[in-house]
């Protein structure tokens, strides 16, 4: 990565004005992955003193800070209480604590990383991001979105609902990128994600449209719902596991988990 | 550009490139503890305190930590002795030969 200049905004509206100003300005978050990428930038936009590290609760909404560190989501009590724990199950089998203690969620949504463990845990919530200038989006809708988003993550808004979570990341080593990731949900309804495929997170929305229409799905309703996810989304061999290894996790823990949600 | 933060309780000022890392600031300021390990934000070898959390120094640009406090091994070194002589003898030496390892 190759940088010309450092830049310290002084609010939110100063970093989106320098964000458009030129094509080849980047925001800086984490930046860990930014480490990686082989570009040469303009400008880096160092959001880290823009106050955007906290989370906050009112009654319906959890709102979490672009900024927020993965370690602080995984500590939270408020996300601890959000279906069972388990986007900071998620969060957690990243990487190492220092590792943590910089990455961001904001980071972490606004990279589409196909190997994100945080996008589809968040998947399986309702999940708003606020950005800046005005504009909220929904998370799927974040996902779809085609191009360069030229926008501001101020916080992503997490729908307070009660209910059960899974979430099973399968990897190789404990620092290994997942070779597949799976959360499922249910509240008033069941969701599933699927991640790592190795496309970014996506919604079974099939399958959580044949659970959604019986009144008391069985095992046997769970197994065909997962068999409706292996179709419905994309699979594809990758240098460390086959299309045909990928789906028979998938169907497996999708099984496992609708099971778990359910009891 | 100019970062100014605290080394070690010690307010420093470091004229650093814009994509430096502060591995690179700290060892290049004699502070060989600090490691180069895989330089990828994997091994741990390279671990900081910033501002009292455990932290990559090889994945944080030196201009993020502006105005922090950054403690490395070296700043601790009294309180490493401290943890070293409470331990026995035979986990001392065990010690002593896994830093000899190291280097």
């Amino acid at each position: 990565m190759k940088i010309q200049h450092y830049y310290r905004p002084a609010s939110v509206d100063d970093a989106y004005q320098k964000l458009i100003e030129n094509p080849k300005n980047v925001l800086l978050a984490g930046g860990f992955w930014l480490k990686k990428m082989n570009q040469n930038y303009d400008t880096i936009i160092d959001l880290s003193s823009l106050n955007l590290n906290e989370i906050h609760e009112n009654d319906d909404f959890i709102i979490v800070g672009s900024m927020v560190s993965q370690r602080q989501f995984e500590n939270s009590k408020v996300i601890q209480n959000l279906f069972n724990d388990m986007a900071g199950f998620a969060v957690r089998e990243i990487m190492s604590v220092p590792f943590r203690n910089s990455a961001t969620i904001g980071g972490s949504i606004m990279g589409r990383y196909p190997f994100s463990d945080v996008i589809t845990a968040l998947l399986v919530m309702d999940v708003t991001l606020r950005f800046y200038p005005k504009q909220e989006m929904s998370l799927m809708d974040y996902l779809n979105y085609k191009g360069k988003f030229n926008s501001v993550l101020v916080d992503i808004l997490i729908k307070k609902e009660k209910g059960k979570g899974f979430f099973k990341k399968i990897k190789t080593t404990a620092l290994d990128f997942p070779l597949i990731n799976i959360a499922i949900s249910k509240s008033d309804k069941y969701r599933i994600a699927i991640g790592s495929r190795p496309m970014v997170g996506a919604l079974a929305v099939s399958a959580m449209e044949y659970l959604n229409s019986l009144s008391n799905p069985s095992e046997e309703d769970f197994i065909k719902a997962s068999e409706i996810a292996i179709i419905e989304l994309n699979f594809l061999d990758s240098v460390n596991i086959s299309k045909e290894y990928r789906i028979a996790l998938a169907k497996t823990y999708i099984k496992r988990g609708l099971l778990e949600v359910s009891k | 550009m100019k970062v100014t933060f605290y080394l070690n309780d010690i307010l420093m000022s470091f004229d650093v490139k814009e994509n430096e890392y502060l591995a690179e600031t700290l060892r290049k300021s004699g502070l060989k503890s600090i490691r180069l390990g895989c330089n990828e934000t994997s091994c741990g070898a390279c671990t900081v305190l910033i501002d009292n959390k455990p932290v990559l120094s090889c994945g944080v640009l030196t201009g993020q930590v502006d105005g922090c406090h950054v403690i490395t091994v070296e700043g601790i070194q009294d309180e490493a002795l401290k943890s070293l002589t409470a331990l026995p003898m035979k986990e001392r030496i065990n010690v002593a030969f896994a830093m000899l390892v190291m280097h």
